[in-house]
C-alpha cells in the first residue's frame, strides 16, 4: 500500500481548462452545433458568403489593375492590401451584426414553440449554462465564418501594408461584434414566445444600433460645426477649450458605441497619426485632448454591454412561472 | 410506507388583466392537501380545467404556487427545486420534439442534461430503448416516430436519471388503444421496480385499472380522496353485478331475490344462439356475502359464465364525485 502524502497541495484547474471543459461539457453547445451542422443550410451560408468574398477582392483588385496610374511600386501594392483588408473587414463586420441576432433570436423562444423549454426546466441543467451553450454554439458558427475568410485576409497581407497589431484589433472588434449582437438576440428570444416575433425585434435593435447612431453622429457633427463658432457668443479661449472638449467627448462615445463608426474611425487614425492605439485632438487654445483609438473603447462597452445581456437572459430564463 | 408527495394547503390563483384584474383572476387550485404514499400509482382525475395541470406543474417546479407548498422526497417544491428535480421525472401532456434529433441523441441530450457521465449514459439508454420497446428505433429521427412511440420515448427520457416519482401529465392522451395499453402496461412494470407514479387523466378505465389510489379534483378543490374501492364504498350505495349465466334464468332469478343483500335486478339481453342470460343486479354486502352468493348460484346447478363487478363503477364513482354530492 501506498502512502499519499496529505500534505500535498492539490493543484487548481487553470481557468482556460475550466472553460474548455464547461463549453466540451455542456449538452447544449454539442446538440446546437450537431443540429446547425447536419442541416444544408450552414454550408449553404459559407459558400454564400466566401463566394461574396471572393467576388468582393476580385473587385478591389481588379479595380487597382485596371486604374491607369498603376505602376505596381510596393506603397501601391500596400494601398491595395489595406484596401482588400479594409473592404473585408467591413464586410465581415456586416455579416457578423446582421447573421448574429438571427441565429440567437430563436434560440430560446423555439425551445418554447416546440414545447422543449419545460423538459429542460425540469432538468438539472442550470440556465447559465442552457444560455451560454446558445450563445456559445452561435458564436462558434461566426467565428467559423470568420476562419473561413482567413485565407482572403492573408491575401491582403501578401500585398503588404497590413500589420498584425491590426489584423488582431480587427479580429478583436469582429469577436465582440458577435458576442454582443448574439447577446442582443439572446435576450430578447430569452422574453418572447415566438422565434418570428423574437428575430424581428432583434433586427430593429439591430438596425438601431447600426444605423441609428450615425445618424446621431451625423447631428452631432452638425452640433460639432456650429459649437465651434461659440454659438455665436464670443467665449475666452478656456471657455472655447472647454465646448471643444465636452463636444469631443460627445462626439467620441457616439463614435465609439457604433461598429462601423468605431472600424472606420480608428483606421483613419491608423492611417493619420500611425498608432492603433491612441491619438490627440487640437483644441482651439493649442492645447491638445487625448482620446484612445475608438476601437478600444468599442470593445470594452460591448463586452459589458454583453455580460449584462447574458445576465439579463440568464436571469428571465431562470424566472419561474407565476 | 412513507409519504414521497405531501401537498399541503395549495392554492395556485392566475392574476387576471386589465382594469378588472381583481374579479378576472383565477382560482385553478384551491387549498388542495393530499398524499402520495411510496410505490403507489396514484390517478388525478377530474373534469377539463379542474386544476390538474396546474398542480402538477407546480410538482414539478415549473410554477409558483400562490400558497401552501409540496414536498417530494422530503423536499419543497418552493424552497428546494433543485433537489425536487433530482428525485422527479416529468412527462407533461406533449411531446417536445427536437426534429433533427435521432432516438438515441435524444436521450443522450437529456442524460446529459441530468449531469449523467458519457461512458455512463451509453449503456443506459440501450437499456431504456429495451424496456419502451424501442432498440429497433434507436437511429431514427424522433420526429418519424409513431405517437405511441413517441410517448414510450417520453417516458423513457423521465427515467434516465433513475428519480423515485414519476409525475406523467395525460400519460395516454390521444393515443390509439393499443398504445394505450402499452403505456399502461409500462406504469404497471414502472411501479413494480419501485416508482412512485402520480398521473393525471381524463381516461376513467385507466384509472380504474392501474390505480392503487384515487385523487378527484373539480374546480381546484379535491373531492375524493383514497383507493378506488373505498370511494365505491363511500359514493355509490350499491355495487352493481354482472352475471352471465346458461339458460334456465328463471332458477338464476329465484337464488338472487332469496339473497337479502341484492336489490334491483336488470335482466339484460337474451342471446339466442349461445343460450347465454346477461343479468345485472345491486348489491349491497361485502365480499364475503358476494362470495356466497355465487356459491349459492353454483350450489342451485345455475351454469355461471361470468361473475363480476361492473367496471363502470369509476365512471360512476367519478360522476357521483364531480356533482358536488361529496362535497
Amino acid at each position: 500500500m501506498t502512502d499519499v502524502p496529505l500534505d500535498k497541495p492539490i493543484k487548481p484547474t487553470p481557468v482556460h481548462a475550466r472553460f474548455w471543459q464547461a463549453l466540451t461539457q455542456n449538452p447544449v453547445v454539442l446538440k446546437e452545433l450537431r443540429s446547425r451542422m447536419r442541416a444544408g443550410r450552414a454550408y449553404l451560408v459559407i459558400t454564400i458568403y466566401l463566394i461574396l468574398m471572393s467576388i468582393l477582392v476580385g473587385l478591389v483588385y481588379l479595380a487597382f489593375t485596371t486604374s491607369s496610374n498603376a505602376t505596381g511600386n510596393s506603397s501601391q501594392l500596400q494601398a491595395v492590401g489595406k484596401t482588400i483588408f479594409g473592404a473585408v473587414v467591413g464586410l465581415e463586420l456586416m455579416m457578423v451584426c446582421f447573421l448574429a441576432p438571427a441565429l440567437t433570436a430563436g434560440a430560446i423562444a423555439s425551445e418554447r414553440e416546440r414545447q422543449t423549454f419545460d423538459l429542460l426546466r425540469t432538468t438539472l441543467l442550470p440556465a447559465r449554462a442552457f444560455v451560454l451553450g446558445k450563445l456559445a454554439s452561435a458564436l462558434s458558427f461566426l467565428i467559423l465564418l470568420l476562419v473561413v475568410g482567413f485565407p482572403l485576409l492573408a491575401l491582403a497581407s501578401l500585398f503588404g501594408g497590413v500589420s498584425v497589431g491590426e489584423a488582431l484589433a480587427a479580429f478583436l472588434v469582429l469577436f465582440v461584434s458577435a458576442l454582443s449582437f448574439s447577446a442582443m438576440g439572446l435576450v430578447v428570444s430569452s422574453l418572447m414566445q415566438s422565434t418570428l416575433a423574437a428575430t424581428v425585434i432583434s433586427y430593429v435593435w439591430a438596425i438601431l444600433m447600426i444605423f441609428g447612431e450615425p445618424t446621431l453622429i451625423g447631428f452631432a457633427v452638425s452640433f460639432l460645426s456650429i459649437a465651434s463658432t461659440g454659438f455665436g457668443l464670443n467665449p475666452t479661449p478656456g471657455q472655447m477649450a472647454l465646448i471643444e472638449g465636452m463636444l469631443y467627448t460627445i462626439g467620441y462615445l457616439l463614435i465609439a458605441l457604433n461598429p462601423a463608426a468605431a472600424v472606420i474611425a480608428s483606421e483613419v487614425i491608423l492611417l493619420d497619426r500611425q498608432n492603433l492605439f491612441y491619438t490627440t485632438l487640437p483644441l482651439s487654445n493649442g492645447m491638445v485632448f487625448p482620446v484612445i483609438s475608438p476601437w478600444i473603447s468599442y470593445c470594452a462597452i460591448y463586452a459589458l454591454f454583453s455580460a449584462l445581456l447574458i445576465g439579463l437572459s440568464v436571469r428571465f430564463v431562470r424566472r419561474v412561472g407565476k | 410506507m412513507s409519504a414521497v408527495i405531501e401537498i399541503q394547503g395549495l392554492t395556485k390563483q392566475y392574476a387576471g388583466r386589465g382594469a378588472l384584474a381583481a374579479k378576472r383572476a383565477i382560482r385553478a387550485v384551491d387549498d388542495l392537501t393530499l398524499t402520495v404514499e411510496e410505490g403507489d400509482i396514484f390517478g388525478f382525475v377530474g373534469p377539463n380545467g379542474a386544476g390538474k395541470t396546474s398542480t402538477i406543474r407546480i410538482m414539478a417546479t415549473l410554477l409558483r404556487p400562490t400558497q401552501g407548498d409540496i414536498q417530494v422526497c422530503g423536499h419543497s417544491v418552493t424552497r428546494q427545486p433543485r433537489q425536487v428535480r433530482r428525485v422527479i421525472g416529468y412527462m407533461p401532456d406533449f411531446f417536445g420534439v427536437y426534429s433533427d434529433m435521432l432516438v438515441w441523441e435524444y436521450l443522450d441530450f437529456f442524460g446529459a442534461c441530468y449531469e449523467i457521465p458519457p461512458l455512463a449514459r451509453k449503456g443506459l439508454i440501450a437499456d431504456l430503448l429495451e424496456l419502451v420497446d424501442l432498440t429497433h428505433r434507436r437511429n431514427d429521427p424522433v420526429e418519424g416516430l409513431s405517437r405511441g412511440m413517441k410517448q414510450r420515448l417520453s417516458l423513457a427520457r423521465t427515467l434516465i436519471h433513475d428519480p423515485q416519482v414519476l409525475i406523467l401529465d395525460e400519460p395516454a392522451s390521444g393515443l390509439d388503444p393499443r398504445a394505450r395499453v402499452e403505456i399502461r402496461e409500462l406504469m404497471v412494470e414502472l411501479a413494480r421496480m419501485g416508482k412512485t407514479i402520480f398521473f393525471s387523466t381524463h381516461i376513467l378505465a385507466d384509472v380504474a385499472q392501474i390505480s392503487t389510489r384515487v385523487g378527484i379534483i373539480e374546480s381546484g378543490k379535491l373531492v375524493a380522496c383514497g383507493k378506488l374501492e373505498e370511494l365505491q364504498k363511500l359514493l355509490l350505495p350499491h355495487r352493481k353485478i354482472e352475471l352471465t349465466v346458461l339458460s334456465p334464468v328463471e332458477a338464476t332469478l329465484e337464488v338472487l331475490q332469496n339473497s337479502p343483500q341484492v336489490g334491483a335486478v336488470e335482466s339484460g339481453n337474451h342471446q339466442p344462439d349461445d343460450n347465454r342470460y346477461r343479468l345485472e343486479f345491486e348489491f349491497n354486502g361485502d365480499d364475503q356475502a358476494l362470495s356466497r352468493l355465487l356459491a349459492d348460484l353454483v350450489s342451485a346447478g345455475i351454469q355461471v359464465v361470468n361473475f363480476s363487478e361492473d367496471s363502470r363503477d369509476m365512471e360512476e364513482v367519478f360522476l357521483r364525485a364531480t356533482r358536488g354530492l361529496v362535497t
